[in-house]
């Protein structure tokens, strides 16, 4: 096999076979589809790119957000507020000179005395209540029966002391002290 | 058309058909498709089944690895044609490693029945010989140039080269061909 025409013989090209539409067709087919294919998946990826950008600008929001201060207390538990009202509260300031007395406020009706009275742990206060109690149920009323109760339990708190006849005494004041004198005075006497 | 002008044609297609153009693949494939099965049917002797299947590998692999063309490094026939130059070999390879299958197709009535066999090693010569060799044999029994025309081709490059010396790469070939043609008969 030294001799050229004998590849010319062997190199040749065949004649051209018949056209085979099918095959030719069938096989332009199947390399549309393997690009199709090809194109949907790069459209899917990039579609996968965009979403995972989003969603990773969504995480990196929702980490960076800004958060609210936790609350100090309990929320379920109310919240007390002290406020502070300035009152203006009357104080007595002793001075060497003159001594102010305390300025009380009194009642204004033998009842409300007479409460008070009841009320004040005292003996003095009270008796100097049931007193007031007395004077208000004599003067203002002439509630003979009432007075003479409020004076005798104002004698009684006062003590020994009370006994004393003073200046301001009513008259059925005065004759409850003559009273109480002369009964003490008796049950003495009697005693000895 | 010029080089440079052929690879920006060839890249603005290619970009096309990877952008989902179907109209620029269609009419791309067209283009290429007789030379390419001229091609392969030479490349596989003659053997139509042999010829059916590298085609349709060639065109799958064309396909899957369109983004990795550079028009820049040749032209798409070109390029085509190396995926062919393998897909011969790797079929070659299958055909012979299967037991089973026969090594000859089966012959025509009234053709010689060793027709096939040669075909057979006429392709088996033609994958084993180097790529310039086996180039020139190409622009001379397929492409039908004469001696002048293949040297004016390799002229356009840099070495350029004379007909004497196509002639000269011609003579090595074909005793390359007919070594490898033997060898595989034995």
């Amino acid at each position: 096999m030294t001799d050229p025409d004998d590849l010319e013989s062997l190199l040749a090209p065949r004649p051209t076979p018949e056209p085979r539409p099918g095959f030719d067709a069938a096989l332009f087919a199947q390399t549309e589809r393997a690009l199709a294919r090809r194109w949907h998946l790069r459209r899917a990826s990039r579609a996968a790119v965009v979403a995972g950008v989003f969603a990773v600008g969504g995480l990196l929001g929702w980490g960076l957000r800004p958060v609210p201060p936790a609350p100090d207390s309990d929320p379920a538990e109310p919240r007390v507020e002290v406020v502070i009202v300035p009152v203006v509260v009357p104080v007595s300031v002793p001075t060497e000179s003159a001594p102010v007395a305390v300025v009380t406020a009194e009642p204004t009706t033998a009842a409300a005395a007479e409460l008070l009275a009841e009320q004040a742990d005292d003996p003095a206060r009270a008796a100097r209540l049931y007193r007031i109690a007395g004077d208000r149920f004599l003067l203002d009323a002439q509630d003979f029966r009432n007075s003479r109760r409020c004076y005798r339990l104002s004698l009684a708190r006062a003590g020994d002391g009370g006994l004393r006849p003073a200046a301001d005494d009513s008259w059925l004041l005065a004759d409850l002290k003559v009273s109480l004198l002369k009964e003490r005075h008796d049950a003495t006497k009697n005693d000895g | 058309m010029s080089d440079g002008g052929r690879a920006w044609r060839e890249r603005a297609v290619r970009d096309a058909v990877l952008a989902g153009d179907a109209a620029a693949w269609r009419g791309w494939y067209d283009d290429h498709a007789p030379a390419l099965a001229a091609y392969v049917r030479w490349r596989c002797g003659g053997l139509p089944d042999l010829a059916d299947d590298v085609l349709q590998e060639t065109w799958l692999v064309a396909v899957r690895r369109l983004r990795a063309f550079d028009p820049a490094a040749g032209p798409f026939a070109a390029w085509l044609a190396g995926i062919a130059a393998n897909a011969v070999r790797n079929a070659l390879r299958s055909r012979r490693r299967k037991p089973t299958r026969p090594l000859t197709d089966a012959p025509e009535p009234g053709s010689d029945p060793t027709a096939g066999a040669t075909a057979e090693r006429v392709a088996a010569a033609l994958a084993a010989l180097p790529a310039h060799y086996e180039a020139v044999l190409r622009a001379k029994y397929l492409d039908r140039r004469t001696v002048d025309e293949i040297a004016a081709e390799q002229g356009v490059s840099p070495q350029g080269v004379s007909p004497k010396g196509i002639e000269s790469l011609l003579g090595r070939a074909r005793q390359a061909f007919r070594e490898a043609f033997e060898a595989d008969h034995d």
